[in-house]
Order: C-alpha cells, then sequence, then structure tokens
C-alpha cells in the first residue's frame, strides 16, 4: 500500500513556483529521501504533506487520506520534524511531550506519562525530564524533536533535514535512530536533506529535486551508477574540485563540488558550491 | 472545536507565560503605578498629610463642567474633600481601561505573535487541532489573566481609597459603587478583547511579539484622549461615558473578532512567520 502519493502538486508563492507540478509515491515502511539544495522545495513538499500549508495545484494523498480535504486525519497520521525543533523553550522535556500528546488525541492519562517514560529513555533524557528545554544543547534539543514527532506513533514521519547544525556524534545517533525507525518499527519515513551521506545510508529511494521539480528518483545505487565525476569520498588529495551530475532520460542535474573540512571533524567532504 | 483542546493551547500558553518575565513584569507594574502609586502620589498623600504646598483646587475648567448631579453630591465638602472625592471617583476611571488594554496585548502579542518568534509556530500548526481550537484557546489565554489582574487592580484601588476616605470622610467608605462596578464588569471586559481582536489580526501580519505589541498598544491612544478630555473638562466619568464606552467597545470587538477570525488561518500565520 502507497503511504504518500503526490500528483503533479504544485505550490506557488507569487509568480515563483516553490515546488512544481511533483509526483511521486512512497510505499509504507519505506525511508523515502527528498534531497535536493537549500530552496529546492523540500521543506515546502513536507508542509504541504503535513497540511501545514495548501497546495496551489495538483492533489496528495497521505495514509489514505486527501490532504485537501481529510486534513485533520492528515495531521494525526503524521509526526513532522521541522527545521527548527520548535521546542517550548520554558517549559520541561515532559511538559513538552505531554501537550503534543495530547494534541494528538492521546487523552489517557497513564498512555500519555508511559509513552514519554518510553520516549524520554530512548532518547536518553530521563534524566533531565523536569528541566527547562532551555538549558537543552542542540542534540537534546534535536533528540526532543523527534521524541515530539513519534509521541504519537504515527505510521508516517515527515524529517525536514534531522542532522543539521549537528556535530557528527549528535548526527550520528540521529541516524541510527531514524534507521531504526524505518528498518525495525516500520515506520514510513519521509527525508528531506541536502547531505548526501544522509540519504546513501538511510534511505531506500531517493528523489533528487531541484527548483520545485523532480529531477531523478531511484535507489541510492541507482543514482550512483548514473553519476558521473564522482568525487573521491575518502582523501581530499587528487582533485580538489569538479563538478558532478546526475542524467535521467533528457534531464540531468550537474552541481559544481570542493572539498571542505568538516568544521566539527577533522575529515573533508566534498560540498557543492556556486562557481 | 472542543473545549477541552482549547484549554489544552490555554494551559500550555500560560504555563510559558508565567515563566516569562517580560510577561509578568509589565502585568505587575503597570497595575501597581496606575492603581497604587498614581493615586498616592497625586491625591492621598497630600490630602492626608496636608504637605503644604500640594493642596490644589479642582481646575476650574473641570468644576465648571461637573455633572449638577455631582455639584450637589459634593456641595459641603470641603476643598480637600471635593478633590479626593472627584479625583478618586471620577477622575481616575479612565485609567483603569488602561489596565486591560495592556494586559490584554501583552499576553495575546506573546500568545499569537510570540509563537512565530520562538520558531514554535509550525509544529503547533502540524497538530491535528483546528484553528478554531487554536483561537478559542489563544484568546483565552489573554482574556482570563487580564480580567484578574484588573480585578485586582480595583480591589487595590479600592482598598487604598476606602482607607483615606475613612479618614477623611468621617468613616464613610467610597468605593466600590455602581459606576465603579459597571466600569469593572462591563467596560473592561469589552476593552480587553477589543485588545486581544486587534492583536490577533495584528499577529497575523507580522513576524515577532515586539512589533504586534507595539502596534496594539495603540488602543490605549483613545484612553488617554478621554483622559484629557476630562482634564480639559470636556467629559466626565459617569453614566453617559460608561454607556458610550459600553456601545464603542462592543461594535470593534464585532469589527475586530469578525476581521480577526477570518484572518486566523494556518497558512497565513505561517508564511508571514517565515
Amino acid at each position: 500500500m502507497l503511504a504518500v502519493e503526490t500528483q503533479s502538486l504544485t505550490k506557488q508563492f507569487g509568480t515563483c513556483a516553490a515546488v512544481d507540478h511533483l509526483s511521486f509515491e512512497v510505499e509504507e515502511g519505506e525511508v523515502f529521501g527528498l534531497l535536493g539544495p537549500n530552496g529546492a522545495g523540500k521543506t515546502t513538499t513536507i508542509r504541504m504533506l503535513a497540511c501545514i500549508v495548501s497546495p496551489s495545484g495538483g492533489s496528495a494523498k497521505v495514509a489514505g487520506y486527501d490532504i485537501a480535504k481529510e486534513s485533520v486525519k492528515v495531521r494525526r497520521s503524521v509526526g513532522i520534524l521541522t527545521e527548527n525543533p520548535s521546542l517550548y523553550e520554558r517549559l520541561s522535556a515532559v511538559e513538552n511531550l505531554e501537550f503534543f500528546a495530547r494534541a494528538y488525541g492521546i487523552t489517557n492519562r497513564h498512555k500519555v506519562s508511559d509513552r514519554i517514560k518510553e520516549l524520554l529513555d530512548l532518547f536518553q533524557l530521563w534524566d533531565r525530564r523536569d528541566e527547562r528545554v532551555a538549558t537543552f544543547s542542540k542534540g537534546m534539543k534535536q533528540k526532543l524533536a523527534i521524541a515530539r514527532a513519534i509521541v504519537h506513533d504515527p505510521p508516517i514521519l515527515l524529517l525536514d533535514e534531522p542532522t543539521a547544525g549537528l556535530d557528527p556524534e549528535a548526527s550520528k545517533l540521529i541516524r541510527d535512530l531514524i534507521e531504526r525507525l524505518g528498518s525495525l518499527e516500520r515506520h514510513t519515513v519521509l527525508l528531506c536533506t541536502h547531505r548526501l551521506e544522509d540519504a546513501e545510508r538511510l534511505c531506500d529511494r531517493v528523489m533528487i529535486i531541484s527548483r520545485g521539480a523532480s529531477k531523478v528518483v531511484g535507489t541510492t545505487k541507482e543514482l550512483r551508477n548514473r553519476m558521473g565525476g564522482t568525487p573521491s569520498w575518502r582523501s581530499p588529495s587528487g582533485r580538489s574540485h569538479g563538478r558532478w551530475w546526475i542524467r535521467s532520460g533528457a534531464s540531468s542535474l550537474s552541481r559544481a563540488w570542493r572539498w571542505t573540512r568538516d568544521p566539527h571533524a577533522s575529515w573533508w567532504r566534498p560540498t557543492t558550491f556556486r562557481p | 472545536m472542543t473545549l477541552e483542546n482549547a484549554m489544552l493551547v490555554f494551559n500550555k500558553d500560560w504555563r510559558e507565560m508565567r515563566r516569562n518575565w517580560q510577561i509578568v513584569g509589565p502585568l505587575v507594574v503597570v497595575p501597581m503605578l496606575i492603581t497604587v502609586m498614581l493615586p498616592l502620589i497625586i491625591i492621598l498623600v497630600p490630602a492626608m498629610m496636608a504637605i503644604p504646598g500640594t493642596s490644589f483646587n479642582i481646575p476650574t475648567t473641570m468644576f465648571e463642567n461637573l455633572p449638577l448631579e455631582l455639584k450637589l453630591e459634593i456641595t459641603g465638602m470641603n476643598a480637600t474633600q471635593q478633590m479626593v472625592y472627584i479625583f478618586a471617583l471620577y477622575f481616575f476611571a479612565p485609567f483603569f481601561l488602561i489596565i486591560p488594554i495592556m494586559a490584554s496585548s501583552v499576553l495575546a502579542s506573546d500568545s499569537f505573535a510570540g509563537e512565530k518568534d520562538r520558531k514554535t509556530i509550525e509544529a503547533l500548526l502540524a497538530t491535528p487541532l483546528t484553528d478554531g481550537e487554536l483561537l478559542l484557546g489563544k484568546i483565552l489565554v489573554s482574556f482570563i489573566p487580564s480580567m484578574l489582574v484588573t480585578f485586582l487592580a480595583f480591589a487595590a484601588y479600592s482598598a487604598i481609597v476606602d482607607i483615606t476616605a475613612f479618614a477623611l470622610f468621617g468613616g464613610r467608605v467610597l468605593l466600590p459603587n455602581l459606576l465603579w462596578l459597571a466600569l469593572i464588569f462591563c467596560v473592561t471586559p469589552a476593552v480587553a478583547l477589543a485588545g486581544i481582536g486587534v492583536t490577533v489580526i495584528v499577529s497575523v501580519r507580522v513576524k515577532g511579539f515586539r512589533e504586534a505589541q507595539q502596534l496594539s498598544a495603540l488602543l490605549v491612544l483613545p484612553v488617554m484622549l478621554l483622559i484629557f478630555s476630562e482634564v480639559g473638562g470636556l467629559l466626565m466619568f459617569g453614566p453617559t461615558m460608561l454607556a458610550m464606552l459600553i456601545v464603542g467597545f462592543v461594535v470593534l470587538d464585532l469589527i475586530v473578532f469578525k476581521l480577526g477570525t477570518s484572518l486566523f488561518r494556518r497558512e497565513e500565520i505561517l508564511v508571514k512567520a517565515v
């Protein structure tokens, strides 16, 4: 069964098409990546699927519900991790999760407290459950934001840049968690990222989007096979910059890349840039 | 729409607000200034202590324009008693409109525009709570504390006036009276609702708490006009002014709430937040 299905989904902001006739399908239990540079339309796509903004055109079904006609049912079926952690910093971790659990319709007091305990234990935040979120580190906030996204145990998760701004250790923890949610707990995950390594490690299939339009869809292996000028991922020796591109039929996407040193680690990685 | 869900939003916002000194500060300080400091400095202490040079007379224009019934009421009082009677019972009344305007605009700005400022709005809008539940919860969290602050301020003001009056008028108690009860229980709720309505409209359009608060505080201007009209002898607090205030603010409430509810849509709020 399809967890997410979009048909020519479009979002127009004035004269600018943030999402341009996007069509894709995500199977139940699949981890599907939306890969693209900043401004490609990933966040707007997620916002439309979470029924926060309405599409200008096209249609989409999430968990079998139409996003235009059954928005409340769609919202109940998805958990969303937004670009910012979106947590109430003057409330404690428990108070944050309690509010969202009830807002998502869990009314039984025991069920709410059991679920919160389970999640805070899982994310190793139980010891700091009564502390205000303002005192948490960025990584802890991100973990709590993911806990909030899954507090009502939704079948579909929409994750927007879950590792953005995190140090390598926190990023690894988040990646492990997403992997676990996808493979073991069989959540359907729609993952927005501009980091190739996240997409490569976590996603069953990836769609590359640019300027709101789909460029190519496939498994990470298929995409790698279509890539030309692939940079070496292991060492910065040899070429210091270059260009990679992805071809799908007549259309192609290309980006200039160069090596940059990761500020949190001693290793180098290829990043795209505008020449 | 369920009241339970609206109360969920109310409880969450109230928990946050009472831990925020930017909110609690003005809610405590402004009513204290208006109900305790201002009367003490302007009339009560000079009247009680008979400090030389401070026992002023009622401005002539103001006295000439007093309603006939009021002139009769103060006949037979000495100058100090007249001054305390008129200032405490009539002149200070419009100041009590500032309290619900200030309180409701501070609370509503934090509740509506504050969510944009703190970037918490997106997760809230992603919940299955309906627009109506969100709006009602946020109106309640702005309205109930505003009214509580106003009632407490009135109780404090009544106590101060009565302590002074008890000594000055030979055991007589001046407040509460019918006019003031009508002001506090009929006019101030309408004023608070107008403050909230204007803040809802402003908050949808602006990006942050400060902007929303500054714009919605413009509602204080008509109240200042009332105060200056009293000083200039154009108007005096009484049944006519009360009727005008009730009608005026109820009409304003209807207009701003109709406009506010039509503007309060998820997409509109989020798009203006980013």
